[in-house]
């Protein structure tokens, strides 16, 4: 769909015409979808989120500024909605575990130091959907709380101290599993880079 | 100096904290942070084949974006068929927002029992009546959902009357819905005159101060 035609959906849905609502859960709900289910990778509590996310933002169209993005706007409240509920989900103990193992993967893997992948810009040298279900698949595989990190940051524009206040850690926290990681993104990917560089 | 030289012919061993502060740099963290900003750019300085980690971690963040936002091709036939029913489960549960103009300040839940009402000028044909206030009565139902109890019709009056010139134009009469006791209060119409059908207006207000 045109983005002028979904600019007068949202314009439409702002002044509470339903139907244009309507439209838009069309348009976005598979997005969403993938959204939730990148976070929460439960297709359920997924699916869930999405009418969650949807009811939110009807309610809060007020608030949306009309020259900005909807998607992307929609895209913060199912980041945030998931965040929300992992935490509601989380007990401490599993949140242990979860770091601890972490933290000893990434000590073992020998990671190569930060940014020496980008250098040759593989993405041109390779298809990018490719190089994209590598990276989803590269972030299953990190502990929950360092990929919660990766996706507000990376995917959803979040600054360290929003992400910090939204996951209720410290900023210097933010940072750390930010840098561990994409450490463990760039190792996981390093044979990809490589194939790219030679290709 | 040599220490320097050597540095600059091989890849420098940096600290883990050193290689935070280039990726928080990349990502544009320092902006406001003048003191972190100039130790960043000092290291640079000192290291400057490291200006190629600054695009990597670029890279590496769009090419997340990227594949995150872009939504599965072929979801499983469960998830295919929840979605489709996505919209009809949040159309059903969308409250009325605020922002929908109410003639006269009423409260929200007198709002959510007007869902649907929000029409300005109607006159009901007298085959309508009944369905009329069966649409009354069904409007009653789901959409009443913001925690109060729910407010029963007690009673809807209304009274046949003609339209502006109806008998001598051969339409049906109209009938107007004059007024709706609920069990929180009352709802009263004000019909005033038009120039070709009556006007409905919606009044709310507490029990017996309507008007």
């Amino acid at each position: 769909m045109q983005e002028a035609q979904e600019r007068e959906l949202v314009t439409r849905a702002m002044v509470g015409d339903r139907d244009a609502f309507g439209a838009l859960v069309d348009l976005h709900k598979r997005l969403v979808f993938s959204i939730a289910l990148k976070h929460l990778r439960n297709e359920d509590e997924a699916m869930d989120l999405v009418q969650d996310t949807f009811l939110k933002a009807w309610t809060r169209l007020d608030s949306f500024q009309p020259d900005s993005n909807f998607k992307a706007w929609l895209c913060r409240i199912a980041a945030n909605g998931s965040v929300d509920k992992l935490r509601r989900n989380k007990t401490r103990r599993a949140e242990e575990i979860d770091e601890r193992l972490g933290h000893a993967d990434i000590a073992d893997a020998r990671v190569p130091a930060i940014g020496m992948w980008g250098h040759s810009d593989p993405m041109e040298e390779s298809s990018r959907s490719a190089l994209g279900a590598r990276l989803m698949a590269a972030l299953d595989t990190l502990p929950e709380a360092h990929r919660q990190c990766v996706l507000l940051c990376d995917v959803h524009g979040y600054s360290y101290q929003e992400i910090a206040e939204e996951l209720q850690i410290p900023k210097g926290t933010v940072m750390s599993r930010l840098f561990y990681a994409r450490k463990r993104l760039q190792a996981l990917l390093e044979d990809y880079r490589q194939e790219a560089s030679r290709g | 100096m040599a220490d320097t030289q050597d540095l600059m012919d091989s890849p420098p061993a940096l600290s883990d904290e050193q290689q935070m502060l280039l990726m928080a740099l990349a990502d544009g963290e320092l902006d406001g942070d003048a003191a972190m900003r100039a130790e960043a750019e000092a290291l640079l300085g000192r290291h400057p084949q490291l200006q190629a980690a600054i695009p990597g971690v670029r890279a590496l963040s769009a090419a997340l974006r990227d594949a995150a936002l872009t939504p599965p091709v072929q979801l499983s036939r469960a998830s295919e068929d929840a979605l489709s029913m996505v919209r009809g489960r949040v159309m059903t549960k969308l409250p009325t927002p605020a922002r929908e103009v109410v003639p006269t300040p009423a409260p929200s839940w007198a709002r959510s029992v007007l869902a649907g009402f929000s029409f300005g000028r109607l006159a009901f044909g007298v085959g309508t009546v009944v369905a009329a206030v069966a649409a009354v009565l069904a409007l009653r139902g789901p959409q009443v959902n913001d925690g109060r109890p729910e407010a029963p019709i007690v009673a809807v009056e209304g009274a046949v009357t003609g339209g502006a010139g109806a008998g001598s134009s051969g339409q049906l009469p109209a009938v107007i819905i004059e007024e709706m006791e609920i069990d929180s209060g009352t709802i009263v119409v004000d019909p005033s005159e038009g120039e070709g059908s009556p006007v409905i207006i919606w009044h709310l207000g507490a029990e017996g101060g309507a008007g």
